[in-house]
């Protein structure tokens, strides 16, 4: 007779198939509109992961990719939800201190870059 | 050293819009050029939310999907550069108006034999005052055309760079895209310095 525990699935190597829909991920949470993280903003991880356990499989499904800069939108190609979903998300592993999110300069939103990170993009690019 | 982050200010993002008409070679030039494999993206919108901003879900609203092809180049350690291809489809525009805010700028796509379907994209990156560059893609039997032609047809403002390009080829997108560059540094000169001055 049988009476083991449900064995817990980790260490993956693919995403886990979503069983609940994004809705219920997020706990039915939307933000307004208007002043949200552009989807490019980068998200990297911070020193504290180290100590964070128990994640859901979403939650260390960012943290193994933010290893590196990484995305909203990568993060959401990856989990295979909208961005919406992914900003809400992020909201709570920054909140738990676990994240730090490298958003745009806000100068850019109405002028473009800067032409220092432009000169700077293109020497790098002449350099590839 | 990798994975240590956290102590520098930080990466900061950047984003290239590339647009055209349908078929123009969007996919295969954010493909081509891209360190990653490219990605893809279906955000949800509701239509009747237009220009509006507003992802809510609310019953009586037809909610869709707009589809999303984006790739990444690391540009040293500080900077990441997107491409997004913009979606086709003119109902999409005001996706466009959030993926635009704080462009380096656009790489307009032409199938020289179809250029007409040109004149949205160059419409959209003009009347927005995003800095913008026009690529002519090499399908067959287009050799013909020059740039001087497209830029004639297309009805640019003079400073706006035309040339050849090949989506499939990795060095002809990122000439493309150092075109663009160094024209976005061109006009941001030009248009900062007269501000900074006033002070």
């Amino acid at each position: 007779m049988s009476t083991g525990r449900r064995p817990r699935h980790r260490a993956r190597d693919r995403l886990p198939r979503r069983l609940v829909p994004v809705y219920v991920l997020t706990g039915g949470r939307t933000r307004p509109g208007g002043s949200e993280l552009p989807m490019e903003s980068l998200v990297t991880v911070t020193e504290r992961v180290r100590w964070a356990h128990d994640l859901e499989d979403e939650y260390r499904t960012i943290i193994e990719v933010a290893r590196k800069p990484v995305s909203l939108v990568e993060v959401g190609a990856g989990l295979g939800v909208p961005v919406a979903v992914v900003r809400v998300l992020v909201g709570d592993l920054v909140e738990a201190g676990l994240l730090d999110v490298h958003a745009p300069p806000p100068a850019f939103a109405d002028a473009g870059p800067s032409p220092a990170v432009l000169t700077q993009l293109l020497e790098g690019l002449r350099a590839r | 050293m990798p994975g240590d982050i956290g102590t520098d200010p930080g990466p900061v993002p950047l984003k290239i819009l590339i647009a055209g008409g349908f078929g123009a070679g969007k996919s295969t030039l954010v493909r081509s050029v891209s360190e990653i494999a490219s990605l893809h993206t279906e955000e949800p919108v509701t239509i009747a939310s237009v220009g509006v901003d507003d992802l809510r879900a609310v019953p009586d609203k037809t909610m869709t999907t707009v589809a999303l092809d984006f790739g990444r180049i690391g540009v040293g350690d500080s900077l990441v550069l997107y491409l997004f291809g913009t979606p086709g489809q003119d109902r999409f525009w005001f996706m466009w108006d959030e993926l635009v805010r704080g462009a380096v700028g656009g790489v307009v796509l032409v199938d020289v034999r179809r250029i007409a379907e040109s004149f949205a994209a160059v419409d959209f990156f003009e009347s927005r005052d995003v800095p913008f560059v026009v690529a002519m893609n090499a399908f067959p039997g287009t050799e013909r055309f020059t740039p001087g032609d497209v830029h004639h047809a297309l009805r640019l403002r003079a400073d706006v760079p035309v040339m050849p390009m090949d989506a499939r080829a990795r060095s002809s997108c990122l000439s493309t895209i150092i075109r663009l560059v160094e024209h976005a540094l061109d006009r941001s000169n030009v248009v900062r310095f007269p501000r900074s001055a006033r002070r």
